[in-house]
């Protein structure tokens, strides 16, 4: 880390092989696109190669980098929706029974869900519970505060449970499932 | 839900991340793009203060090179080193030079008048004296988006505000709670958009107010541009703060979003006087 902040290239290689795969994770589970998590990957690495000088307390990395991606992702949504056919839709093929099914379908419709949120809710429910981050970290990460998180938590926890209940009031054919609402 | 992570949630959202792509090859895409990607060293404001920086955190190198040489022990006995570890006075001397500065201090003391005694003119001179400021910003949780208006190539969107803000800095009088409005007008330039904008920054504290402006120059509009320079914020103070001005600088590319700024009494200098016509 401090050779990078020196400006040592071989290190910073060293240092995106080792981050590379944790903030993707998190990129691909906000922005819901390979493609454009990947867009949103790279620029957070080259921004981190940028502003890591800044960066007083090593260890503080994985906020601090949290925090930069998001601004990534941020960026890369506003640039646009993913392109047609980007999709990755649930196959019915390999469901052989009902419960497998009903898994399919719960699954889908969390994924229909979560896209209908804003941005803002996708990244506290990511940062909360794919990370475990606690409130205080998420604050942190975003550069908000604290009852801020909370309430953006709540409110984004609301419209799941939400767009969950009306969306189970509607016949899973395949169509809707691939419906992509940003 | 908010109270310990779902698992549910947890698990469906690293189920459905998918394949990861190669590290190696993303790590491959970054790299080259680093030529390009000049680094940004510390946010100092001046070149003086990032000679200090340097200065002070020396590298292994310098550290090797200023070692003091070790001082060689002779005869057994441990080396004095004059200055280091005994005074400089001898004690006579030591209890001269105090007994001196005591009674010239005392009678300088004595020679005020009582009622300049009682006032303390100091302290008022220390709270006008110009402040230096850092701190950082912290973005609206909100922001309302105006109505626009296209005019001809022009998009107007007059009335965008996000409140609160919060600044914190090292001094109290540059932190509290803020309210941060601009207009923009949006220009097609090349395919792309680029934004001029008028913003205003209304502090509140509990002494006292700011109100700040400053133009600026963005790539992008609206809520999420890409700010082609930092932010310079003119600011007056009001109520409390009445007769103080500061100059706020905020780096808006710095995702953490850091500020310097002085605070002084007066005004800005005013803007010179243009060529005399020939």
């Amino acid at each position: 880390m401090v050779l990078a902040q020196q400006g040592d290239r071989q290190a910073f290689e060293s240092l995106t092989l080792a981050h590379y795969t944790r903030l993707y994770r998190v990129a691909k589970s906000i922005l819901r696109d390979r493609h454009t998590a990947e867009d949103a990957t790279q620029q957070a690495l080259l921004d981190i190669w940028r502003y890591i000088r800044r960066l007083r307390d090593p260890g503080k990395f994985n906020g601090w980098s949290y925090r930069l991606l998001v601004h990534a992702c941020y960026a890369e949504a506003k640039r646009g929706a993913p392109k047609v056919g980007e999709v990755e839709p649930l196959s019915e093929d390999i469901v052989s029974t009902a419960d497998e099914y009903r898994a399919v379908v719960d699954r889908d419709q969390l994924e229909r869900a979560f896209r209908r949120m804003s941005l803002d809710h996708r990244t506290v429910i990511v940062l909360r519970h794919l990370l475990g981050m606690t409130p205080e970290e998420v604050a942190d990460v975003l550069g908000v505060p604290r009852q801020t998180v909370y309430s953006r938590l709540r409110r984004a926890e609301a419209s799941l449970q939400t767009a969950l209940e009306a969306d189970a009031r509607l016949p899973a054919t395949s169509a809707h499932r691939q419906e992509v609402v940003r | 839900m908010t109270e310990r992570p779902d698992t549910r949630l947890r698990d469906w959202l690293d189920e459905t991340i998918g394949q990861i792509p190669e590290a190696a090859k993303g790590t491959q895409q970054v790299m080259s793009q680093i030529e390009k990607t000049p680094q940004v060293g510390r946010w100092l404001p001046f070149p003086l203060l990032q000679r200090k920086a340097k200065a002070s955190t020396p590298t292994t190198d310098h550290t090797a090179h200023f070692q003091p040489s070790p001082i060689p022990a002779t005869n057994g006995h441990s080396p004095n080193a004059p200055g280091r570890t005994q005074s400089m006075l001898s004690p006579v001397k030591a209890i001269t030079a105090g007994a001196l500065v005591f009674t010239i201090g005392g009678m300088l003391l004595i020679a005020q008048p009582f009622d300049q005694q009682a006032s303390a003119p100091q302290a008022e001179a220390e709270t006008e004296a110009p402040t230096w400021v850092t701190g950082k910003v912290a973005y609206a949780s909100s922001c309302t988006s105006p109505s626009q208006e296209v005019d001809g190539d022009v998009r107007h969107a007059w009335g965008y505000q996000c409140s609160p803000q919060r600044w914190t800095s090292s001094d109290q009088r540059l932190s509290g709670a803020v309210s941060y409005r601009w207009n923009e007008d949006v220009y097609k330039v090349d395919e792309s958009f680029i934004s001029v904008n008028t913003a205003a920054a209304y502090l509140r504290n509990d002494d006292g107010g700011w109100a700040c402006s400053s133009s600026n120059l963005l790539e992008g509009s609206g809520l999420y541009p890409h700010w082609v320079t930092g932010e310079t914020l003119t600011c007056v103070g009001e109520g409390g703060h009445e007769g103080l001005s500061a100059l706020v600088v905020i780096d808006q590319g710095d995702p953490s979003h850091p500020l310097v700024g002085l605070i002084f009494s007066g005004g800005f200098p005013p803007v010179p006087e243009p060529p005399a016509a020939d």
